[in-house]
């Protein structure tokens, strides 16, 4: 990850230690007598995020790290695909949704081409009737359906 | 003599063995898919025990417990997918043997690890469960909270290169556990006017996304697509002799850790794994080694998880006091079958325990056998290629997630998790102590503040209660040692 990234990871850390912070002002308060209250831990908690994490952030800024071996844009086009299929689950239904996002995900992936495309698709239409028969038929969980009621 | 004769006679009768191997294969199949835990899966065939007599319905449901318990090992090894807490801490190092070709001896040791902790902890039942029931009732508040800060001192061991970063993901971790309605007063915090974030943020959603997404996306990553993981040569399937022999002492405490951890209602498997592994690491020759690849670390959490089910079985049965969630719905099952759980339960119907304790063993025998038997099958899950295997690897994340409650919220909270994993890992933010504190943050803040209500804010209580004294000395201990030896290896490296 590069210092700037890590810079902002920091900021969203420390950010959210804040927000914490000022959120547990609104959480009502009911006097028990010896109970520090509902808002305790979570200021604790909250200054621990805060603190620790600019400190380390602070210190990661005076030190290199060696690059990693994981590329960014292959796992953010994989995240992109999967919050898209999140969002498809509701609206297509979970055979579909999951076919589509079996099938491009693994062509995505499949670079160099080992695999034809016909495979692809045919895997992932049978992957997803597969965990289809066993989710909803076998154990009784209701999946998201589509147009087409499944 | 009678009774103990009369309780194996009714396990070995064909119906009530067909019963329990019934729930071992149902239990192993639940266990193995993500999200479906084990009590979801005995509450769902509670209704099933109405029909059959009152000792073959809890035959069917330990078969169930002890094969969706050891199941859950199989997707924490080959796929990094702890698919319930009970598998948190498996993935450590099941995941490392697996990419390196041994997943063959981790899921096979994995398996005799889960027979060692359900048969000492079914020892401990029939032995030992009124005094260890007395045991039980020791802890109170103050008792609980030193137990989670002496858990939460594990911090110090998981957190790799920087002890900082692991405090904050801790602290995180902690954060997050707050969110949803304050148990001891009832009002709701942090969750801006959505009911899904009042019952708090779901444990199971956030493990299955920052195990199982955050490496989905680490592979996807990678060039070529994933890791192949190399499973044309198996190898063994158990564990060398002479390593078992080398483990007894990890294999030992970490029943008993599973057992004691187990006996006391609300503290969880995914609390006695993770002390397991803490002490499994103590004790090993290589502790350095943890986290990449070790039988240690895969045995010691596996032994500790099924030695809880005995454990959690031992309040259940003398108090009528549940020790783990999944003792729920037996516990439900004794009372439909009009079966009082109490001390007098031992006296008034031994048969009926002694009952109990051979189905104990009969389940754990028969769901290490079918889990035997089918670890090569699980392991040619393995060979399907990098690209097929990560989208899959998503799927079953999400829809795991999903299946818990039938919610998409759920769902998401998974791929929230899975996508935060991946950019705080490549930023040298441990996971484990977030999940640390996810998982004890609610006992930590509602056993302190109960602690202080009793003594009116006094918080000498838990320096004069003698158990949470030791508790809270050995945790100070374990986290001196730690940085010691931190401090050292620092010290070597400059």
């Amino acid at each position: 990850m590069t210092r700037p990234a890590r810079l902002v990871l920091g900021a969203v850390l420390v950010g959210l230690g804040l927000g914490v912070l000022v959120a547990a002002n609104g959480i009502p308060v009911r006097p028990v007598r010896g109970d520090p209250g509902p808002r305790a831990v979570p200021v604790a908690s909250a200054v621990l995020v805060t603190a620790g994490a600019a400190w380390a952030t602070f210190g990661d800024l005076h030190r290199s790290r060696p690059p990693s071996m994981v590329s960014a844009s292959g796992a953010t086009a994989v995240a992109c695909a999967g919050v898209l299929y999140l969002v498809a689950l509701p609206r297509v239904g979970f055979l579909a949704s999951t076919a589509l996002f079996m099938g491009g995900v693994s062509l995505l992936l499949d670079r160099p081409r080992r695999y034809p495309v016909s495979v692809h698709l045919a895997t992932a239409i049978a992957t997803a009737a597969l965990l289809w028969a066993i989710f909803a038929r076998i154990f009784g969980v209701i999946l998201p359906r589509g147009p087409l009621g499944v | 003599m009678e009774p103990l004769l009369k309780g194996l006679a009714f396990v070995l009768q064909p119906t009530t063995l067909l019963w329990i191997v019934a729930g071992d294969i149902v239990g192993i199949f639940v266990g193995a898919l993500p999200g479906l835990t084990a009590t979801m899966a005995l509450a769902l065939f509670l209704p099933l025990t109405i029909h059959l007599d009152s000792l073959t319905g809890i035959a069917l449901m330990l078969g169930l417990y002890f094969g969706a318990v050891t199941g859950a090992s199989i997707p924490a090894i080959l796929f990094g997918i702890p698919g319930n807490p009970n598998a948190i801490a498996t993935v450590l190092d099941g995941l490392p043997m697996a990419r390196k070709g041994q997943a063959g001896v981790a899921l096979g040791g994995a398996v005799i690890a889960s027979l060692i902790g359900g048969l000492v902890s079914t020892a401990a039942l029939l032995a030992a469960s009124p005094a260890l029931a007395r045991f039980s009732l020791l802890f109170g508040p103050a008792e609980y909270f030193a137990l989670a800060v002496a858990s939460l001192t594990i911090i110090a061991s998981v957190s790799g290169r920087s002890l900082l970063k692991g405090v904050v993901m801790g602290a995180l971790g902690v954060l997050l556990s707050t969110v949803g309605i304050d148990t001891v007063t009832g009002i709701q915090r942090f969750t801006f006017g959505n009911p899904f974030l009042a019952t708090g943020i779901g444990l199971v959603p956030v493990l299955i996304g920052m195990f199982g997404i955050t490496q989905a996306l680490e592979d996807a990553g990678r060039p070529g697509g994933a890791v192949q993981v190399v499973t044309r040569h198996l190898g063994r399937l158990f564990p060398r002799l002479g390593q078992l022999r080398r483990m007894w002492r990890i294999l030992l405490e970490s029943s008993w850790i599973g057992t004691l951890v187990g006996i006391l209602p609300g503290a969880g498997a995914s609390v006695a794994v993770m002390l397991a592994y803490e002490r499994a690491k103590q004790l090993s020759e290589r502790p350095d080694e943890f986290g990449t690849g070790r039988l240690e670390g895969v045995m010691a959490p596996e032994v500790a998880n099924n030695a809880c089910i005995g454990g959690g079985l031992i309040p259940t049965l003398t108090l009528a006091l549940p020790g783990e969630s999944a003792a729920v719905p037996i516990l439900a099952a004794l009372v439909l079958h009009g079966i009082t759980p109490g001390p007098l339960l031992f006296s008034f119907q031994p048969h009926f325990i002694y009952a109990v304790v051979f189905a104990m063993i009969v389940a754990n025998l028969t769901t290490c056998l079918f889990q035997l038997v089918g670890i090569r099958l699980f392991v040619k899950a393995l060979s399907i290629p990098p690209p097929l295997l990560t989208p899959l690897i998503i799927v079953l994340s999400i829809v795991g997630a999903y299946a818990l409650n039938g919610y998409l919220f759920d769902a998401a909270v998974a791929v929230v998790a899975g996508l935060s994993g991946f950019v705080l890992r490549r930023a040298g933010y441990p996971l484990i102590p977030l999940i640390l504190g996810l998982v004890l943050g609610g006992m930590l803040e509602s056993e302190f503040r109960r602690a202080m209500i009793i003594t009116g804010g006094d918080p000498s209580v838990f320096i004069t209660r003698p158990l949470s004294a030791l508790l809270l000395a050995a945790g100070v201990m374990f986290l001196a040692r730690q940085l010691m030896h931190a401090r050292r290896a620092k010290g070597e490296m400059a």
